[in-house]
């Protein structure tokens, strides 16, 4: 460590010393290692701004927890599946399946209606009528393929794919670096998807892995682009 | 990727120190469908649509409640299928707020601010905030090695003393404030290096010799 950094050290760290005549020297004589203590206190002060903000923020959401028990329908009944599918999965894999969004009361009841009668009939008809209009794609098991649209666009980066969407279903878009780490997981609701600013600021890799998974008003997954490296 | 259990205190600086060792307990037992734990685990996530609002409203409101409780129930499903990446780093309240302050961003954008202020004309003035700070921040600690980015983590966003960080993680106080010093400086640096990136390659963590003058 050089003298440098060891008095700038100790002027961050300590504020006595900071005042100590050797230190104030220093500085006064070394203009690069006042800039750099300069940098290093405001971002002290930058962290604390933000800590506090979270705090805040965390401290307001406890307390309208405890205040207000009412959440929306949609969410708790997000909650109620997931609490009956954590106990009844009993797998090391995950708590629960991926399930309901934007759930609404009647959505509730025409969902289950609808997984009713895909059980009793949705099977039958899939296997036994190749003629069932797949929307041009795939079959996959109850799943269908979703087609990435080729060549992509990478500059700036378009992704767009076909599949046809069920009423009030929505893609759950995943982009991963090649090493399997999620770097960006949005939700869409339309064929197309381009980088919001923010997930510019993410830095997406010049190569990455995508994956696409459909889901339906309730939450099953429906379709699926199986990963692949782009470009 | 070192076993995030490892014990605290370890002088290796590559390894993990789960310092919300409970948290992450509780996810492995949700994960593995302990009714009770799965009970707990939703129990902290009612929190969500919460903590949403908090940062809606510091942010000046600019998603309606509609829109804000169809946000917490796909941030709900973000969540729920991430439990697997936390590491017990930050309490886990911490850890979903950062994803809630994701995704609301990401849902603020993709709404347009023009299209919001033509729906939402009138948006109360936000709270100070340190929204385009925020993400780069959290970023930046994860680059540090984990024993930095603990010891970062414990005096600012836990508002500890060395003395109680070096407790915490079984080290000296003295060994806390050099490590603490080695990650602000990293930290400093990450940052800097991204102003400069949103500001189209201008160092703007440095006054301009025109800023000096005046």
């Amino acid at each position: 460590m050089t003298l440098h950094e060891h008095i700038l050290e100790e002027a961050f760290l300590d504020e006595d010393r900071l005042r100590s005549p050797e230190v104030q020297g220093h500085l006064a004589e070394c203009a690069a290692c006042r800039e750099r203590l300069d940098d290093l206190q405001r971002l002290s002060r930058e962290l604390d701004v933000v800590a506090t903000e979270e705090q805040e923020d965390l401290g307001r959401a406890m307390s309208a927890a405890s205040e207000d028990a009412g959440l929306t329908p949609g969410f708790e009944a997000l909650l109620e599946q997931h609490r009956s599918g954590g106990r009844a999965s009993g797998a090391a894999s995950g708590p629960a399946p991926t399930s309901v969004s934007r759930l609404r009361p009647l959505q509730m009841l025409v969902a289950a209606a609808a997984v009713l009668a895909i059980v009793f009939f949705g099977r039958e008809l899939i296997t036994t009528d190749p003629n069932v209009d797949s929307g041009g794609n795939e079959l996959m098991g109850d799943e269908r393929l979703i087609t990435l649209v080729r060549p992509v666009t990478m500059d700036p980066l378009t992704l767009e794919w076909e599949y046809d969407l069920p009423p009030q279903g929505r893609f759950v878009l995943t982009i991963l670096d090649l090493n399997g780490a999620v770097l960006v997981e949005e939700t869409v609701q339309t064929n197309r998807w381009s980088p919001s600013d923010m997930v510019i600021e993410v830095e997406l890799p010049d190569a990455f892995r995508l994956r696409i998974e459909a889901l339906d008003h309730s939450g099953h997954a429906v379709g699926e682009l199986p990963e692949v490296q782009l470009p | 990727m070192a076993d995030p259990r490892t014990l605290a205190g370890s002088p290796n600086e590559g390894e993990q120190f789960p310092l919300y060792e409970a948290d992450l307990q509780l996810i492995e037992r949700a994960q593995q469908g302990k009714a009770a734990d799965v009970d707990e685990l939703l129990r902290r996530l009612r929190l969500i649509p919460r903590i949403l609002r908090a940062q809606n409203a510091r942010l000046g409101a600019p998603v309606r409640e509609q829109s804000l409780d169809d946000l917490a129930q796909d941030v709900f499903l973000i969540i729920w299928r991430k439990l697997e990446s936390y590491d017990g780093q930050r309490p886990f309240e911490a850890w979903a707020y950062r994803i809630c302050r994701y995704e609301l961003m990401n849902c603020i954008r993709r709404q347009g601010r023009h299209a919001m202020a033509e729906v939402h004309p009138d948006v109360p003035e936000p709270e100070p905030s340190s929204s385009p700070f925020y993400e780069d921040v959290h970023r930046g600690i994860e680059t540090l090695p984990n024993a930095e980015a603990a010891v970062v983590r414990l005096k600012h966003f836990e508002g500890m003393t060395f003395d109680e960080v070096g407790r915490r993680m079984n080290i000296s106080s003295n060994t806390a404030k050099t490590r603490y010093y080695r990650g602000m400086s990293q930290l400093e640096a990450f940052l800097r290096e991204r102003r400069s990136q949103h500001d189209g390659g201008k160092d703007v963590s440095k006054p301009s010799p025109k800023e000096l003058e005046a």
